[in-house]
């Protein structure tokens, strides 16, 4: 069965610190490289879910 | 991490939904693939995201070797009349190797509120032919299509082509028409037009698309007419014979 979570804004933002964190805090450098598709596969994955906060944040508000 | 919570009608959406996917993907691919995850925001709006799981793609193989990954991702809110699920945008992406980096061979994009000359839906190849040739070389024989193309490799021929790739564009219902290539042609590619090229391009799109709907109604009336008494509609069968089946071939068909 697919797993469903239910989270806060507070939550979301704190697990955008933690992906942020967790490639080594320089958001502007992993969006200039995914612009040139030279993300490694754990970098994808990690700009795909910030890219996911940031929109659900959008409902947040 | 459950349907049981407040927000319970956006949870209970985000799971049946993820729900179907995960059951969709795990009943084609044999090489085991890990459920669907949905995030669901409590707030002002009800939005919810739903992905594949492991975030780097779910790993295909072909012949036991793994070969391609697969990205999945649905972002979904309420309608304006909050009544049923809207899809904002979706993106199925397609790259080489079982973890999905770098560039895509190809996508499948949805966008509803796509930039200003960007079809809503549309496919991208990024592939380069000969990253798309390397992955048809290796697709194994265990399909009509891949049959083929070993046959004709092992005879000596030349090395796959981009074009032997058919990419599905929704089938005999919906697909595209002559008037949404005309648009590439001068949106993409800067084909000289007349100044109200819009006015006659949507003018025909809409021709299209209210023939194919009355064609997809015959597909299956029952549903139709479900959704016209759901709008307000009073419809009824009035005819002594049996309501027509739903044309299921057609609305299987690729």
């Amino acid at each position: 069965m697919a797993t469903v979570e239910l989270l806060t804004a507070q939550e979301l933002e704190e697990r955008r610190r933690q992906i942020l964190t967790a490639i080594g805090g320089n958001e502007e450098s992993l969006r200039e490289r995914a612009q040139d598709y030279l993300l490694t596969a754990d970098e994808l994955a990690a700009l795909t879910e910030l890219d996911e906060i940031d929109w659900l944040l959008r409902g947040a508000a | 991490m459950t349907t049981e919570v407040e927000g319970g009608s956006l949870l209970h959406e985000a799971q049946r939904f993820a729900n179907e996917l995960t059951h969709t993907v795990q009943s084609v691919i044999s090489a085991p693939c890990d459920p669907f995850h949905a995030i669901a925001v409590k707030g002002t709006q009800e939005l919810f995201s739903v992905r594949q799981q492991p975030s780097t793609g779910i790993a295909l193989t072909v012949e036991g070797t793994p070969l391609l990954s697969l990205v999945v991702s649905y972002r979904c809110s309420r309608d304006t009349a909050g009544q049923y699920l809207a899809v904002e945008s979706s993106e199925f992406k397609v790259y080489a190797g079982s973890r999905a980096s770098g560039e895509p061979l190809f996508r499948y994009d949805y966008v509803h509120d796509t930039f200003p000359g960007v079809p809503c839906a549309h496919i991208q190849v990024h592939a380069h032919r000969d990253a798309l040739a390397y992955v048809m070389t290796r697709a194994g024989e265990r399909t009509i299509r891949g049959k083929r193309r070993a046959r004709s490799l092992a005879s000596g021929d030349e090395v796959p082509r981009m074009s032997e790739l058919h990419l599905p564009v929704g089938g005999t219902r919906f697909r595209p028409c002559l008037e949404d290539v005309l648009e590439v042609l001068v949106q993409e590619l800067g084909v000289d037009h007349r100044d109200d090229w819009v006015q006659v391009l949507g003018d025909g799109r809409e021709r299209w698309r209210r023939t194919q709907l009355r064609t997809v109604v015959r597909d299956d009336p029952r549903e139709a007419a479900d959704m016209l008494r759901t709008l307000g509609f009073e419809v009824t069968w009035s005819r002594d014979e049996d309501l027509p089946a739903a044309r299921a071939d057609r609305l299987r068909q690729l």
